[in-house]
C-alpha cells in the first residue's frame, strides 16, 4: 500500500520529469519554427491574445538566458515565474517530506492581487494602442 | 505530595497528585519529567509512577481527528494558473478566481466554504484542461495535415 508521502514523492518526481522534459523540448526547438507546438484555443476562435500567449516563445527565450526577449513574448510570465515556481516547489516539497502545507501565512490579498493582475493583463494586451503593444505576443 | 523538575531545570512543588495529574492533563509535565515523591531520596521519571500510568497514556495520546486543527483544503492555485496560462483561459480564470477564494475562506478558518471553493476550482480546472487539450491537439494535427497538402508531389 502506498501512503500519502510517496504519492507525494512520486508526483514530485514525475513533475521534475516532465518539468525537465518540457525544457529540454522547449531548448531545442524554436516555436515558432515548428509546427507541432499546441496552438491556443482562444486565439484560434476569435484572435484575442490571452494571458498565455508567447509563453512558449518566452520559455525559448529564457531557456537561452535570454530574459529581455522573454520579456517581449509574455511579461507576465516572466514576473510570474519565479513567485510561482516558488510557491508550488515550496508545497510539493511540504507535502513529499509529510509537512504540513505552508499555505496559512500567506495572506489573501496577495491572491486577489495575483488574479486581479491576470484579468487586466488579459485586456491590456488586447487594447488598440501602441503602449499596449509591449504587452502583446 | 511531588516534587517535579520542570524543563527549565526548576524545582516545583511539593504538589498534590490531584495537581500533577492535572499538570500532566495540561501537557505541563510528560513521562520524562523527574519527580520525587514525598518520602523518598531518588528522582526518577514520571514514566515509573504506575499512579500516574492512565493519565500518562491519555496526555500523549494522539488527538482525535475532530481536535486537531483543520488542515487547509489543496486549493488548485498553481494548477488553475497554468490552466489559464496554456489551455483555456477563460475556464482558467474562474478556476483562479474560486482558488484564490478558497484561500482566503481558509486564511480565516472557514473551513466549509473553503472546501467548497476548493471543489468549484478542482471542477473548473479541469474542464479547463479538458476542453483546451482535446482542441490543441486537433489543431496541431489539422496543420499538419494543411502542410502534407501543400507538399509538392
Amino acid at each position: 500500500m502506498t501512503t500519502t508521502i510517496q504519492r507525494a514523492r512520486w508526483k514530485l518526481l514525475a513533475l521534475c520529469a516532465a518539468g525537465l522534459g518540457a525544457a529540454a523540448v522547449l531548448y531545442a526547438f524554436e516555436p515558432t519554427r515548428h509546427a507541432f507546438y499546441p496552438q491556443c484555443v482562444l486565439h484560434r476562435a476569435t484572435g484575442l491574445a490571452c494571458p498565455g500567449c508567447g509563453c512558449l516563445r518566452a520559455l525559448h527565450q529564457l531557456s537561452h538566458g535570454n530574459v529581455p526577449g522573454a520579456f517581449a513574448h509574455n511579461p507576465l510570465l516572466v514576473v510570474l515565474l519565479p513567485v510561482l515556481g516558488w510557491l508550488a516547489v515550496r508545497g510539493w516539497l511540504a507535502e513529499a517530506l509529510g509537512r504540513q502545507p505552508p499555505h496559512a501565512p500567506m495572506h489573501p490579498a496577495w491572491g486577489w492581487a495575483l488574479f486581479a493582475t491576470t484579468v487586466v493583463f488579459a485586456v491590456a494586451r488586447n487594447l488598440p494602442f501602441s503602449w499596449a503593444r509591449w504587452l502583446g505576443p | 505530595m511531588y516534587k517535579l523538575i520542570g524543563a527549565d531545570q526548576k524545582e516545583y512543588g511539593p504538589i498534590s497528585p490531584e495537581q500533577l495529574r492535572e499538570w500532566i492533563a495540561q501537557r505541563r509535565a510528560d513521562a520524562k519529567t523527574l519527580a520525587l515523591r514525598e518520602g523518598e531520596t531518588s528522582w526518577r521519571p514520571l514514566s515509573s509512577f504506575p499512579e500516574f500510568a492512565d493519565i500518562l497514556a491519555q496526555a500523549s495520546a494522539p488527538t482525535p481527528p475532530g481536535l486537531r486543527p483543520e488542515r487547509p483544503p489543496t486549493d488548485y492555485l498553481v494548477p488553475a494558473v497554468l490552466g489559464t496560462l496554456c489551455c483555456c483561459p477563460p475556464l482558467g480564470l474562474v478556476a483562479m478566481y474560486y482558488a484564490v477564494q478558497c484561500r482566503t475562506q481558509s486564511y480565516y478558518n472557514d473551513h466549509q466554504r473553503a472546501r467548497e471553493s476548493a471543489r468549484l476550482a478542482k471542477i473548473w480546472f479541469w474542464v479547463s484542461l479538458l476542453l483546451g487539450i482535446p482542441f490543441m491537439i486537433l489543431m496541431t494535427v489539422l496543420r499538419f495535415a494543411s502542410m502534407a497538402d501543400q507538399m509538392p508531389q
